[in-house]
Parts: C-alpha cells; sequence; structure tokens
C-alpha cells in the first residue's frame, strides 16, 4: 500500500519501458508466483515439446536420437501427399468434425437455455445429472453399447426390424450410416456435460434485466430471445472459435473401436490412416509430420475465424 | 512481514510439487550376487539348480495369457511357486493384458525406460530394429554358453530347422519363439455334428456341399425354435480365410504375410496371392454365402467371446476358428452330454475340396510368436537366459508345464503318471488352473504331451489331416529397415485399398465384374515394387537355406 505509492511517485515520465515493466512485475508479485505454476507446466509440457516437430523432417531413430537422425526434409509430406486416399482422408476428417459441429453445437445450447426455464430444482438437478454422466462413460463402453444395440444378429433395433417383417441393416458395414452414429452418439455422449459452460453463463446474467422485460411485457421466449442469449453471446462464440481450431483433429479411437473396412470410405480419417501406417513399427516421423500438418491446418481455421469474429463483432480471442 | 510470509509460502507451494518423491521401481535390481554361479568358473553350464546362488528377482514382462479362461500368470499359482523353489529366481511378474499387450508394450520400448530385464516381443516389432535401437540384447553369446536344454532340443532332428527360423534377418537369435505343431491346432472349419444328425445329412466334403448343407441349416430351423435365427458360418475375424485354402490360396494371416498373402510360383517368382483369379472365384463364393444369409453378417468384427454366445444358444451351425477350440465350444453348447467337452458336438472336418478339385490345408509355420526378449538393462542377463533355457526347454519344466504338479493334478501309480479328474472340467482346464499349459512364455508343443491334454476323439479326427497337409511356400517374411521402409511407402495404400475391396466385394456392396479393374488399380498402385522387395527378401535370406 504504502509501497506502491511510493514506487508510482518515483516514476518519472522520462521512464523507458523497460523500467515500467520491472516495476510492473515488481508490483505484481505475488499474483506473478501464483500464476508461475502454470506458466512453466505450459512450458514444459506444451511448448518446450513443440521443438520435437523436426523430427518429423527427420528420418528418427530412438537409437540415433533427435540430432543423430538424419534430415528428409519434405519426405513424409511428400508420401502423404501421393497416398490416392488424401481427398477422402481430409474429406472424412473435415466432415466427421463439420457435422459434429452443425449438429452438436448448437444442442448444448439449447439444452441449457431450456433447463433454466425449469423451476422445480429437484427435477432440474436430477435432469442434469442423468444427462452429464454419460461423459464420464468410457469410450469403449460406449461402442461397445451400440455395437452391441445394432448387430445385425441379435441388437435390439434389427431384431425389432425382423419382427416387423423387414430386413436387418447391418449398420456398422454401411458407410452411409457411420457418420450418423458417429456424430449422434458422440452428442448423446457429451452435450449435458457441454451445457454445463452455458448453464453457468446463464446464470450469470443479472435478474434486474428479466425483471423489466417482464415490466415491458415480454413473453418467455422473447426474454430468452433477446436478453439471455444476447448476454451468453460471448461465451458461445468463444467456444465456437475454440471448436473450429480443432476441425481437422477427429480423435481416433472412437473410429477405431467402430470401423472395419466395409465402411473405410466414409470412417477413414487422417489419424486412423498414419495410425495404422506405423502400428508395424514406431514411425514417430511420420506420424510428426502428419500431425503438424494437422496443426497447420487447425492453426489457420482459428485465425481466420477469429479474425472474421472480430471483424462482425467485438468478440474474439485475441 | 505479512507479505514476506506469503511470498515464503507461495514459493514454498509452487516448488513443493517439485520434491514429490518418485514412486518405488520394481525392485529389479537386487542385492544379492549371482556370484556362485557367474562366470568365473570355467566349467560347463549343465543347468543345474538352483540358478542362483541367493535368491534374485527378475522382472518379466507379459500378456495375461493366450485363453481368457485360463488364470493370469502370478506367483501365487503352485507351478510358479515351485518353479521358484527350484531355481531360486524370484519372478516379478509384470502382466498386461492381452488385449492391449502390443500396443502398451510397443509404447513402453519406445520410451525406453523402466523396461522388464525379460519381456515378451510384441507383434509387430522388429527385433533388428530393437536391438538397433539400444532396447534388447542378441543371445547368441549367452545361448552358447548357458543354453543347456535348449541346445539339446535342438539338436534332435524334428527340431532342427526351428532354430534357423528364430533367428532374425542379421542371422543373429534375438528371442526363443513358440513352436507349435501343426498337426494339432490349425484354423479349420468346425461342424455341428449334432445339426447335421438331426438334419440326416452328412459330412460336405466339396465347397458345393458345403454350401447346400449351410442352406439346408438356415432353412430348416435347425435349433427348433421356430425362429428363423440360425447362422450358418461364423467366423471369428478373418478365419474364414480358410476357405480359400480349397481355392489354392493361401490367405490365412497365420501363413500370410505383412501383405496378407504371398505365394511362390513355378519360375521361384513371388506372386501376390489376393490378385490372382483365384481369388476371384474364392471372393464370388463367399459373396454367395452372405448375400444368402449363409455367413455371419459380422463376419470381420465378431470376436471368439461372441462365437461362445452363439453356440451357447444353438445359433450356429458352422465355425471357422482354431481346431482345438472344438473343445470349448462344444462344452458350452446346449447339445452336449456333459461340460467337460468330451462328446463331439462341434468337430473339425476334413479341407473342403475346392471347384477347382484342390483339397489342401496349409500348414501353420513352426515357430513365432511370443519371443522372450533380454532388455539391455537387465543386470542379470547370463541368469536371465538361465532362467529361459530352464523354463524353455528343461525335461523338469515341460514335464511340470504339461502335467501340472503331483497331488494336484496327478497321481504317481505303479511308477506312471495318472490324471487327476475333476468332475465337470477338462483336464487340461485344471492343469492351466494352476498355472500349466500354455502359459504367457514361449511355449512348445510336443507330440508326447499333446495326447495328454485333448480328448482321444478330437487326436483322431486331426489324424485324419494329415494327407492334406500342405507346407506354406514361404516363411514369414523378416525385413530389413529399408524394407520394411520401402514397403510401407507403397504398401500401406494397396492394404486399405485391398481390405476394402475384399469387403465391398464379399458383402455385394461392388459387383464382383469389376474384379479385373480392381487388379490394374493395384498394379497402378505400384505392385511390382511391393513385391520386388519381397522378391529381394527371398532371394536374400529364403532361397539359399532351401538348396
Amino acid at each position: 500500500m504504502h509501497k506502491n505509492r511510493i514506487i508510482q511517485a518515483n516514476s518519472k515520465k522520462t521512464d523507458n519501458k523497460f523500467e515500467i515493466f520491472i516495476k510492473n512485475v515488481v508490483r505484481d508479485k505475488e499474483l506473478l508466483c501464483i500464476v508461475l505454476l502454470p506458466f512453466i507446466y505450459y512450458l514444459v509440457f506444451h511448448y518446450a515439446p513443440m521443438c520435437g516437430i523436426i523430427i518429423g523432417f527427420k528420418n528418427f531413430s530412438v537409437s540415433k536420437g533427435i540430432f543423430g537422425s538424419e534430415w528428409v526434409g519434405l519426405k513424409w509430406f511428400n508420401q502423404f501427399f501421393h497416398s490416392i486416399y488424401l481427398f477422402r482422408l481430409i474429406r472424412n476428417t473435415f466432415l466427421l468434425s463439420l457435422y459434429s459441429l452443425i449438429f452438436g453445437f448448437p444442442i448444448p445450447i439449447l439444452f441449457a437455455l431450456l433447463l433454466n426455464e425449469i423451476r422445480h430444482k429437484l427435477f432440474k438437478s436430477f435432469i442434469q445429472t442423468v444427462t452429464y454422466m454419460p461423459h464420464f462413460i468410457s469410450l469403449v463402453v460406449v461402442v461397445g453399447i451400440m455395437v452391441n444395440i445394432l448387430s445385425p444378429n441379435d441388437g435390439i433395433i434389427n431384431v425389432w426390424r425382423k419382427s416387423m417383417g423387414m430386413e436387418a441393416v447391418n449398420f456398422l458395414y454401411e458407410p452411409s450410416w457411420f457418420r450418423f452414429l458417429y456424430v449422434s452418439s458422440g452428442i448423446w455422449q457429451n452435450f449435458g456435460f457441454n451445457s454445463i459452460i452455458y448453464l453457468a453463463a446463464i446464470t450469470a446474467v443479472p435478474l434486474d434485466m428479466y425483471e423489466s422485460a417482464t415490466i415491458d411485457g415480454a413473453s418467455r421466449i422473447e426474454k430468452i430471445l433477446f436478453i439471455t442469449i444476447p448476454s451468453i453471446l460471448p461465451t458461445i462464440i468463444i467456444l465456437l472459435i475454440l471448436n473450429l481450431g480443432g476441425m481437422l483433429s477427429v480423435g481416433y479411437e472412437k473410429i477405431m473401436l467402430m470401423y472395419n473396412p466395409a465402411v473405410y470410405e466414409t470412417s477413414d480419417v487422417i489419424s486412423t490412416y498414419v495410425y495404422r501406417r506405423g502400428v508395424t513399427s514406431s514411425d514417430f516421423s511420420y506420424g510428426t509430420a502428419i500431425g503438424f500438418f494437422n496443426s497447420i491446418i487447425n492453426f489457420i481455421l482459428i485465425f481466420l475465424f477469429n479474425k472474421l469474429s472480430r471483424s462482425m463483432s467485438e468478440i474474439s480471442l485475441w | 512481514m505479512k507479505r514476506v510470509i506469503s511470498i515464503v509460502l507461495v514459493f514454498a507451494f509452487t516448488f513443493s510439487v517439485f520434491g514429490c518423491s518418485r514412486p518405488n521401481r520394481g525392485s529389479n535390481e537386487s542385492s544379492s550376487s549371482t556370484v556362485g554361479t557367474k562366470s568365473g568358473d570355467t566349467s560347463a553350464y549343465e543347468g543345474q539348480l538352483p540358478l542362483a546362488g541367493e535368491k534374485v528377482t527378475l522382472s518379466f514382462g507379459t500378456h495375461s495369457g493366450h485363453s481368457a479362461a485360463n488364470p493370469q500368470p502370478s506367483n501365487d499359482l503352485p507351478v510358479w511357486k515351485m518353479f521358484e523353489e527350484l531355481t531360486n529366481v524370484h519372478i516379478d511378474f509384470q502382466v498386461i493384458p492381452r488385449q492391449s499387450y502390443n500396443d502398451v508394450m510397443a509404447a513402453r520400448l519406445a520410451a525406453r525406460h523402466d523396461l522388464p530385464d525379460i519381456f515378451i516381443q510384441p507383434a509387430g516389432t522388429s527385433q533388428a530394429k530393437l536391438a538397433e535401437e539400444g532396447v534388447i540384447i542378441a543371445q547368441d553369446a549367452l545361448y552358447e554358453k548357458y543354453g543347456y536344454y535348449t541346445k539339446k532340443l535342438f539338436a534332435q532332428p524334428e527340431y532342427k530347422s526351428y532354430l534357423g527360423m528364430m533367428k532374425d534377418t542379421d542371422g543373429k537369435l534375438y528371442g526363443l519363439s513358440n513352436i507349435t505343431l501343426p498337426t494339432v491346432q490349425t484354423v479349420c472349419i468346425m461342424l455341428n455334428m449334432e445339426w447335421i444328425k438331426k438334419l440326416n445329412q452328412k459330412t460336405p466334403s466339396t465347397t458345393d456341399e458345403f454350401y447346400n448343407l449351410l442352406k439346408a441349416f438356415r432353412d430348416k430351423d435347425t435349433n427348433g425354435n421356430g425362429k428363423n435365427d440360425e447362422i450358418p458360418l461364423t467366423s471369428v475375424g478373418n478365419t474364414v480365410d480358410v476357405i480359400g485354402d480349397a481355392f489354392g490360396l493361401g490367405i490365412l494371416p497365420i501363413n500370410a504375410g505383412s501383405i496378407g498373402g504371398l505365394s511362390l510360383d513355378s519360375n521361384g517368382k513371388i506372386v501376390y496371392e489376393k490378385t490372382r483369379p483365384e481369388y476371384k472365384d474364392y471372393l464370388e463364393y463367399l459373396n454367395k454365402l452372405y448375400k444368402e444369409g449363409l455367413l455371419d453378417k459380422n463376419f470381420m468384427t465378431t470376436q471368439f467371446n461372441k462365437v461362445q454366445e452363439y453356440a451357447a444358444n444353438d445359433l450356429t451351425g458352422a465355425v471357422a476358428y482354431w481346431s482345438a477350440n472344438c473343445t470349448d465350444i462344444s462344452a458350452v453348447s446346449p447339445l452336449t452330454t456333459d461340460k467337460t467337452g468330451n462328446t463331439p458336438v462341434f468337430s473339425p472336418i476334413l479341407p473342403l475340396k475346392g471347384p477347382k478339385g484342390v483339397q489342401v490345408l496349409y500348414r501353420r509355420l513352426g515357430a513365432g510368436g511370443d519371443e522372450m526378449l533380454i532388455s539391455v538393462n537387465c543386470k542379470n542377463k547370463d541368469l536371465a537366459f538361465k532362467w529361459i533355457d530352464f523354463i524353455y526347454a528343461s525335461p523338469q519344466a515341460i514335464d511340470t508345464v504339461n502335467w501340472g504338479i503331483e497331488g494336484l493334478t496327478y497321481k504317481v501309480e505303479n511308477g506312471k503318471k495318472v490324471k487327476i479328474e475333476t468332475p465337470n472340467k477338462l483336464w487340461a482346464t485344471s492343469v492351466a488352473d494352476i498355472g500349466g499349459r500354455q502359459q504367457p512364455k514361449s511355449y512348445i508343443q510336443f507330440p508326447e504331451y499333446i495326447t495328454l491334454s485333448r480328448p482321444d476323439w478330437f487326436l483322431n479326427v486331426m489324424k485324419t489331416f494329415e494327407p492334406y497337409y500342405k507346407d506354406p511356400q514361404l516363411p514369414l517374411p523378416k525385413l530389413t529397415m529399408e524394407q520394411e521402409q520401402a514397403r510401407k511407402e507403397v504398401g500401406t495404400d494397396i492394404d486399405v485399398y485391398v481390405k476394402e475391396m475384399t469387403a465391398k466385394f464379399i458383402m455385394g456392396a461392388e459387383p464382383i465384374g469389376n474384379y479385373d479393374a480392381y487388379v490394374k488399380k493395384i498394379q497402378q498402385m505400384g505392385l511390382d515394387k511391393l513385391l520386388s522387395i519381397y522378391q529381394e527378401w527371398y532371394d536374400k535370406s529364403v532361397k539359399p537355406q532351401v538348396k
């Protein structure tokens, strides 16, 4: 308190930027200490490993180490881009992400808005708990349940179909069903959990805004449309931009559990292709190179959408 | 003052995280020495027990076993307790579930950190590459010095060629592997004999007869429940490819090499099975089965436990899988008269004769799998190999593994071993339950012990297979690292294409008339280049030995 005033009193108009910086650091040292640990964490586990990207340009061999392995330049990128499946892989990766986004993004928002309207506290908590429980079920279990339900021999759906005189449908072997199954099971599993952040944003809306809206004669729908949604718009847009940044990174675990050669056409994505190629011997270099390619595309997307958002509204990540 | 204390506290909390104690590493460095058995003494090693003067601990990384029904390896099992007593070596088992073993162990190897002293080689890794990366050691010198029992084994004429098969592309021995008797355990078709009896049919001997039989299974409500729910033919993953033998194709993965099927033509040139005209005939046949509902619609993804479920619900008439599992399936079927699997509800049938009169069963390759590797970080390499040698090939260990322990699974009457049977359980299972039989280490199937664990009816059936066996023309390819990289460049896409098109042809999503276009595409994708890699391997490593 006294010290701060003394420091500020001592600063002269001729202080250069560096001195101002140091003075700020000294002033905020307690806060900086708190941030120190997460900062080190990010530095060590997220930024430092980025240097490992160079193995994507080398023929990495564990025994030779990073610096002993020879340079191969763009060899891995060339190989990947010459694959006849390049277009298909990118298309599948992109489409699965896009559909997940188009259908999976609005649902948590909608759900949060609806949940917010419920007055009965117990019922509301019950619904919340039940809907975000699937998020914690392991992916393996979710896919296992799906496989069982969809089995053409004895799965519930096909048993019902056969009893109605219809033919059984081999869902997991039909390329046209894959995207639907992938996206909808993902939505089922995650919408409850994803709605939590929107619920939090909604509860932050000051109540007197609703009161004044009631005085103005607004209906429930109008309140949602004109108060709630605009208030949580910043949250929505930030999350949208972040999700867009993950467009080219479809995780391979779920697809590996669900796919088989009959549906490669719509299910084979970049990560599964790279995984299959690398599975016979730790193909670190190839995997790194393609992962790097993924990241670049994702970064470009985030950058573009951020710019778009900034120009269209005041909201953006940076 | 308050501020100073708070600063100090914040720093203390921040840096206390770094001071967290590490979890205890496994105790694979024991305080005892191996002075008693060190190679300081110049007398030849003769496998004397105990292997170590004072108790030593070795860590052993392994999977949970080949059969989910058998217990996981652990020192609580009588057999392992006995081995520990005999050898004075305490094994610290690091067990990883079978399903994920390859991935988990490969990841650990890549991290090169905290590796067990001995571990089973995960499938898909290359021994020469691991050695080059400084992960494992070559065992040739250890074998020469301490391979007492193993040398005796390989001195026998029937086993002589196996040693060569276990060596890697660079001619060194990195690990002893499984040796399996091709004549007892092989992939084949197992037919539901009770269903045949019900329908008054006879065992099919050609692919056409088989087709008609499957149709009868489907149409005549063979399980008698009034519903049309029979699944005439089931398979586990690609085991249905055993039918390919009838078409003259060797495409089963165990015989197939890493691109799923290579063979040799009369000029000594490597040929890819899946572009031959015979493959088209085979796909046509499977397509016929699939579209008429005779083949399980999930044939590419069904697991064995699902097949057992079908058998238990009396839903299936034929299973394409490993012959020895017929006892398992028979035991769970409701049509069996005893639970020990001694009634042949499901019995292997002789290989089918294909449309061109080919009737063969490609013999399973004799050596491979579960190689026991020794890590570079093992502090007791001599002892590790001695232990491996003992467990793998000493008569005492083999006897224990197959017979179990006296008083528990056998007794001695008049100087001969006699089985102690338990009701409702296969005798072999009771041996497995105490840690014997197929353990997650390399195993060798000996003819004299095979008869112990399988019912007589099964052995008699398998004897009838003898005249039909055909040796695979090529061993599993072992490529050098450069060859492997070149193979991946071309082979990855071809692999995707072949798998996808095969699935489509069988399911009828792609008309079989487009087969020629399919072959052409594969050639365009660089099939010749791929085959030339294998040709190089063949000319260099295999051809000279065949002479």
